[in-house]
């Protein structure tokens, strides 16, 4: 009997705090819309929410349009297009989308997701509520199918328009929210129109309006900052350039935009799609991730894999999602004016002129690599020597000799934590590549002959537990609350291939503690300067219940990171945006795309926004095939040439993890290396401390102007070209002072 | 497991890998190639995009199948029931579409054509027929189903690739037809199938072809007699070589032919063609598909895979020179590709969903390889050594470049050059022949030496005779004489084990010093037998798999055979049937040090003494142990048959046993894995 009254009361119990969940979320429905009597308008339903001297905001409330008239042009930016209705190509969902603010994709109870969008899911049931606020608007777009509501806040400002949406204030039950597509059609453009697209992946890539993408179904989307290592991919088939910073662009005749995620970068990603694919229009936009999510696979039969769908418990703690669009106009409508509005905002968070414009090569030294060798045909493991201390002083003299005159000199693999895959938290160098006294006689040498010496070191990823760090406790942890292993892809599988050891991921909590660490280790050794590696393009969640998601992680990774500033030179390796400011030297820049389908051509964005400001390399030539191409890219975007160096013979590789480089041997590489660098410093000489003034390529010709006048053209096609009365060789590139 | 031993047992097989964590360094291009241990390895790219096009005004709909001819290109646009034709800037010049008498000409689904210079001959699958065309596209003449007991009334007629040769000869490759293409003369007259070398229409055949008519349909799917392989795709080359590719790339041998006019294959490369080892994923086994070839001006074949839409590309003999492209939606992957076409030096990629032709270009490395294969081909090693030595200038990994230099070494006499070549090339046959120019060299030149050395072999062998004679050495080394009863048991086994039981002179300690030397020389022939006779893989030693072959086989024996011993009434406790298995190892040890010596000395062809050497080893060892084995348990001749038989099944059992045991228990590990993480799941997702 007693039973049966618990029971009885705790049903209701349960009834009574599920109603409570339902008022909370359909409390908003209740909200009215403001008395919107006293509000400017242009006509029956269009809304002058604010004015400035440069632009006007103004809202439509029967579609629901924003629009923001830019006075300097005339031009309107609109968040659908206005002729969106007439899209003989659009079908199915689509149709909605381009006249949404938003795209919500959610799981319904954790197993697949679903997708619905402002006006099909709320604008069209009447659901959708707005308010005016100061210079702005608020928008609660309540889903009462999906039961859940999203609030929008446009607000306009002296340079753009500010879009947030209010995380903090999402109400959802049952259906999980993933993430929320924004503005998906903004300033979309059709054919034909002078403009394009700019989209940050890798150094930067445009989508021309030019050129139709008719057949093609795959649209463009990828994280910024790249995937993250935590929530481990099972499979993949292409190799591709990371986002680097979170902007994203349109130029449109005269007019254009730079889209910047202020808040909530970390978890967003940036999407496209090109007129002929699923619409008759180019947009781009960015997605806010809610809630992280990964798939697991779970073995439902002998020998059949389920993937399912496991979500973060918590969604991301950022409280809005901000994306700030930057209007431009006349010559700042291209991408080198997106540049500039772009490192205009960095300087504002620290980045300053770190460069003497003078002209640097780049080398990367591999010590070694542990080896399966031999004695009397008894096996054990061993380092391998790649290059010793003394080798790479005598390849260093040969540089020199051969007319390099400032080295920056990366040592890698050249500790016992680096090649037994520890956690590197000390740089104590091995002896069988000369030890400390080799070392040291190397450090004097580069003090004393322009050359910088720059130990790699990687304190965020390991694959033995070691120097205090362990698998169970020191990793980041993922969806699946065990330590996140990240096992490495076969070539032609394609899959992961779980017979190899899994990397782990240091917990970015004890990021700070182990630089720390790290710093008080090397305390005594004769370093000045530290190539940050890793940690510098990966950007880790932790979901561990006290973990870190990847905006913390952020964070953390820049404290600790400045443990080391001031007192280390800081070199860091193909960096996010957010390392640029704290870095002295940046290396490994991509100098091209990932050559997206939908893309046309690559420009060196990332390039345009440092030069001037942070010296940068590309990645080594050698790894790309000493091709002239890959040097001619240098040229073109103002980079600085790098090389990988071993001493060795390439087949010493054999055997180890470091079979990509075979191309690395010194003495293959250094007779056409001190041919290009001559003609790198000449360039770098004639530049000096110049920006980046003026960019314009069709892909196969590019042209390059400095700030001092100075331009610099590149051919990339068989034949030779006239450009500006110049004639630019073929696979070559020509030079025309101011 | 200690320390120790995890760092004795490999790491595995390193570098076919990529990380893809901290290797900034590989993540570019998407090229590899396989080294002679069938592994991927990463090599810059052969060739790369130069443009991707028909996404800009073509519209091109499912098109399906590429056709060079001349200075234009055609693409057959199935969705659009018409052929483009494009010039060699690939500009659209002209599009044909098929008429009749005037009308438009009824098609419904082309899935191949070739154009000659007749005209163009054009399949219809779901429309059953082949039809030829002018070049304007007025449809002349169709060809269906031919009239032949070979191709019974009930089955349907589904072309899927057309192709003519040089005498007007039109070859047609029908959908589930295993017996090769269906041949027709110029005339339009059935002559039976092309390509499957064991069919041939006979009597034979067409009788058997009758047989099978009267049969149920149950009766023929358990008659599938001659079914040598389905073509899924041909293409033709300037000397009427047919190529033919047959789709999968697992369970056949020939997934590659180079078919002569007789429809007899003449390839003789090795491949590998297709991804040897993709493995297993989700549950499925993945294989390439070989779905298109085409034969360059230079004769390179290039052949597209659509499991994971990659291009191989072969030299005229069938080697592998390296694969690229890839699935995906970045220039140079492709998301469904149907054919692919050499034009103009380049490769042209058709992919059917995304509408579009990809256009690869080779790079310089990919020119140089390609350069260094023709030139190796033609016999002019001196003359590739140029393009082989810019190939390792950026990719030092290059088997091919090593052998061809290697080869020009061997010509130009430096043949300790050319051996350190073939080394990394892995070429055994080369070094095999250099190694004799070289030893031939070396004994002649150090002939005087040879003789000084052999003369004071000679002298010290005497010397030791007599001083052994005299008992001398013997008291030094052997003061107990057990040394001297073990070689006497190896020339009289019998007699032997039968004394050193009866005087108690064996020792427990020499069989065990025994048979680790039998371990220790297993194991020093794994790393240190001659190259040319040496397939072990250095880096893939397992410290486990030696022990067990080596020891714990003779052990297993030793105890199966003991505990047997009392059904058959064997007297010998186990440390005797020990004694016996361990001192039997000792012609195997000898035999051992012998082929370890051999195979350092010997060339390839004088190979057949070191099996025989090893042979003699074994039987010896063999007779040693049987003979040892009767003695020690006064077993009958029978009755030690018997015994040793039963030892020998009872071994099997074991490892069975032992491998059922290994299986199950990681079965139960990996259900315990499932189990967990299920658990975890459903209380993460809350159901």
């Amino acid at each position: 009997m007693f039973k049966k009254i618990s029971l009885i009361a705790c049903l209701c119990l349960i009834f009574v705090t599920t109603g409570k969940a339902q008022e909370g979320l359909y409390g908003l429905i209740a909200q009215e819309n403001m008395d919107s009597s006293n509000i400017d308008k242009l006509s029956d339903s269009d809304f002058v929410l604010a004015e400035n001297s440069q632009y006007m905001l103004v809202f439509n409330d029967t579609n629901y349009q924003i629009r923001v008239k830019d006075k300097n042009t005339g031009f309107w930016w609109s968040t659908s297009p206005s002729d969106a209705q007439d899209d003989e190509l659009a079908e199915g969902i689509t149709k909605t989308n381009m006249l949404s603010h938003i795209v919500v994709n959610y799981s319904p109870a954790g197993t697949e997701t679903r997708v619905t969008n402002s006006l099909a899911g709320s604008v069209s049931y009447g659901n959708a509520k707005w308010q005016k606020i100061k210079d702005g608007i608020r928008i609660i777009y309540n889903f009462e199918r999906e039961r859940f509501s999203v609030p929008l806040e446009f607000v306009l400002e002296k340079d753009g328009l500010r879009v947030s949406i209010l995380f903090d204030q999402i109400e959802e039950d049952i259906n999980k929210i993933l993430s929320i597509d924004l503005l998906p059609f903004f300033g979309a453009a059709r054919q034909g129109q002078d403009g394009y697209l700019f989209i940050p992946d890798g150094s930067g890539a445009v989508v021309s309006f030019e050129n139709l993408k008719e057949g093609i179904s795959a649209a463009y989307r990828k994280k910024v900052y790249g995937e993250d290592p935590s929530i481990p991919v099972l499979e993949q088939t292409s190799r591709e350039q990371k986002i680097k910073m979170p902007v994203f662009g349109i130029k449109n005749k005269s007019s254009g935009f730079l889209g910047v995620i202020l808040e909530g970068s970390a978890n967003a990603s940036i999407a496209a799609g090109a007129a002929g694919q699923t619409s008759s229009y180019f947009h781009v936009f960015s997605s806010a991730e809610y809630r992280p999510s990964g798939k697991i696979q779970l073995q439902a039969q002998m020998n059949a894999i389920k993937e399912v769908l496991l979500l973060a418990k918590t969604p991301v703690t950022n409280p809005r999602y901000t994306v700030k669009y930057f209007f431009l106009h006349g010559d700042m409508a291209s991408y080198v004016g997106m540049a500039d509005t772009y490192r205009q905002l960095l300087i504002q968070q620290g980045l300053n002129s770190k460069t003497d414009g003078n002209p640097r090569l780049f080398i990367d030294f591999y010590g070694g690599a542990m080896k399966q060798k031999n004695f009397i045909g008894i096996p054990y493991q061993a380092a391998e020597k790649f290059t010793t201390f003394r080798q790479m002083q005598s390849i260093l003299g040969l540089l020199k000799e051969n007319g390099a005159v400032e080295v920056i000199a990366g040592i890698k693999n050249f500790t016992d934590s680096s090649l037994s895959n520890k956690p590197e938290l000390s740089l104590k160098p091995l002896r069988t590549l000369g030890g400390n006294k080799d070392l040291e006689t190397l450090i004097n040498y580069a003090n004393s002959n322009d050359v910088y010496i720059y130990p790699h070191v990687d304190f965020t990823s390991f694959k033995k537990s070691g120097n205090g760090i362990s698998k169970t406790r020191g990793s980041a942890y993922s969806l699946e609350q065990s330590p996140a292993k990240v096992y490495p892809i076969g070539i032609a599988t394609n899959f992961v291939d779980k017979s190899r050891k899994p990397t782990y991921l240091v917990k970015p909590k004890l990021y700070e503690k182990s630089a720390q660490k790290l710093k008080n280790n090397i305390l005594k050794s004769p370093f000045e300067n530290l190539c940050i590696t890793n940690v510098s393009s990966h950007l880790v969640s932790d979901f561990a219940r006290n973990g870190s998601l990847r905006e913390q992680s952020m964070q953390l990774i820049r404290n600790s990171l400045a443990v080391f500033a001031g007192e280390y030179g800081i070199m860091t390796t193909s960096p996010n945006d957010y390392l640029l400011g704290i870095s002295d030297i940046v290396t490994d820049l991509p100098l091209s795309s990932s050559h997206h389908i939908i893309f046309d051509y690559d420009v060196p964005f990332i390039q345009i926004l440092l030069k001037g400001y942070i010296d940068y390399s590309g990645e080594p030539i050698n790894f790309h095939g000493m091709t002239v191409e890959y040097f001619l890219r240098h040229l073109e975007s103002g980079a600085n040439l790098k090389f990988a160096a071993i001493f060795e013979d390439s087949h010493v590789l054999d055997g180890t993890d470091y079979m990509y480089l075979s191309g690395a041997t010194y003495s293959k590489w250094i007779g056409k290396a001190s041919e290009w660098f001559r003609e790198c410093e000449r360039l770098m000489r004639a530049t000096e401390k110049s920006r980046i003034s003026g960019h314009w390529t069709d892909g196969k010709i590019s042209r390059t102007e400095y700030s001092n006048g100075f331009k610099v053209y590149v051919n990339y096609s068989e034949a030779d070209s006239i450009i500006d009365g110049i004639v630019v060789p073929a696979r070559w590139y020509a030079v025309k002072s101011s | 497991m200690s320390r120790l031993l995890k760092k004795i047992i490999p790491a595995g097989i390193a570098f076919l890998l990529l990380l893809s964590l901290p290797v900034a360094a590989a993540e570019t291009g998407k090229a590899y190639t396989y080294n002679y241990r069938q592994q991927s390895v990463i090599i810059p790219d052969p060739y790369v995009v130069d443009e991707v096009i028909g996404n800009s005004g073509l519209k091109f709909k499912s098109p399906e199948d590429l056709m060079a001819y001349g200075d234009e290109l055609y693409v057959l646009d199935s969705g659009n029931h018409r052929v483009v034709v494009l010039n060699s800037e690939l500009d659209f010049v002209r599009e044909i579409r098929f008429t009749r008498n005037g009308k438009p000409y009824e098609t419904q689904e082309l899935k191949g054509f070739c154009v000659d210079d007749r005209g163009i001959f054009v399949a219809d699958r779901s429309g059953q027929k082949v039809f030829f065309s002018d070049y304007s596209g007025k449809v002349i003449k169709e060809f269906f189903k031919p009239e032949t007991p070979l191709l019974p009334e009930n089955n349907m007629f589904l072309p899927l690739k057309v192709l003519t040769d040089s005498t007007g000869q039109l070859y047609i490759l029908v959908e589930n037809e295993y017996r090769g293409a269906i041949s027709i003369s110029n005339k339009g007259e059935f002559e039976g199938f092309f390509g499957s070398s064991n069919v041939k229409v006979t009597a034979a055949l067409l009788l058997d072809e009758l047989w099978r008519s009267f049969m149920t349909e149950e009766q023929r799917s358990g008659t599938q007699r001659y079914l040598p392989m389905e073509y899924k795709n041909f293409t033709r080359d300037n000397k009427d070589f047919i190529y033919a590719v047959q789709g999968t790339t697992s369970g056949t041998d020939e997934p590659l032919r180079k078919l002569n006019s007789q429809g007899i294959n003449v390839l003789t490369g090795r491949g590998p063609f297709g991804d040897p080892n993709l493995g297993k994923y989700k549950g499925k086994l993945y294989n390439s598909n070989f779905i298109s070839i085409t034969v360059d001006e230079d004769e390179f074949i290039s052949i597209l895979d659509n499991t994971w839409n990659r291009i191989f590309q072969y030299n005229r003999e069938g080697e592998l020179l390296f694969v690229f492209g890839g699935k995906g939606d970045q220039k140079g992957t492709f998301s469904d590709p149907v054919d692919l076409e050499a034009f103009q030096g380049r490769i042209l990629v058709l992919d059917r969903y995304f509408g579009n032709i990809t256009v690869f270009e080779p790079t310089e490395y990919g020119r140089n390889i390609r350069l260094g294969y023709q030139l190796y081909q033609e016999g002019r090693f001196q003359a590739s050594v140029e393009p082989w030595k810019k190939v390792l200038e950026i990719d030092g990994s290059c088997e091919m470049a090593y052998n061809s230099i290697g080869k020009a070494l061997l010509m130009e006499k430096k043949y300790k050059q050319a051996m350190e070549y073939f080394r990394i090339a892995n070429s055994k046959a080369e070094y095999s022949l250099a190694f004799q120019r070289y030893r031939k060299f070396f004994l002649r030149n150090n002939f005087t030496w040879f003789v000084f050395l052999a003369s004071i072999v000679v002298i010290a062998v005497l010397i030791i005779r007599y001083f052994w004679k005299r008992n001398k050495t013997e008291i030094i080394l052997d003061n107990t004489g057990k040394i001297k009863y073990l070689f006497y048991t190896m020339i009289h086994p019998a007699d032997g084990f039968g004394e050193i039981r009866y005087n108690h002179m064996y020792s427990y300690r020499i069989g065990i010093v025994l048979m680790g030397l039998y371990f220790l020389f297993n194991v020093m022939k794994y790393f240190l037998d001659g190259f040319i006779f040496n397939n072990n893989d250095p880096h893939s030693f397992n410290l486990m798999i030696a022990l067990f072959t080596t020891l714990g086989l003779p052990l297993v024996f030793t105890v199966i055979n003991w505990l047997l011993s009392s059904f058959f009434d064997g007297k010998g406790k186990l440390g005797d049937v020990f004694i016996v298995i361990s001192y039997a190892m000792v012609p195997l040890i000898l035999s051992n040090i012998a082929t370890l010596v051999l195979t350092n000395v010997l060339i390839m062809e004088e190979g057949v003494f070191i099996k025989y050497v090893s042979a003699v080893g074994t039987i010896w060892a063999g007779i040693m142990a049987f003979s040892g084995l009767a003695e020690t348990h006064m077993y009958t001749f029978k009755r030690n048959v018997v015994s040793v038989a039963a030892s020998g099944v009872g071994v099997c059992v074991i490892l069975f046993l032992v491998f059922l045991l290994f299986n199950l228990y990681t079965e139960f590990a990996r259900f315990l894995e499932v189990v967990i993480k299920e658990i975890l799941y459903r209380s993460r997702a809350g159901f």
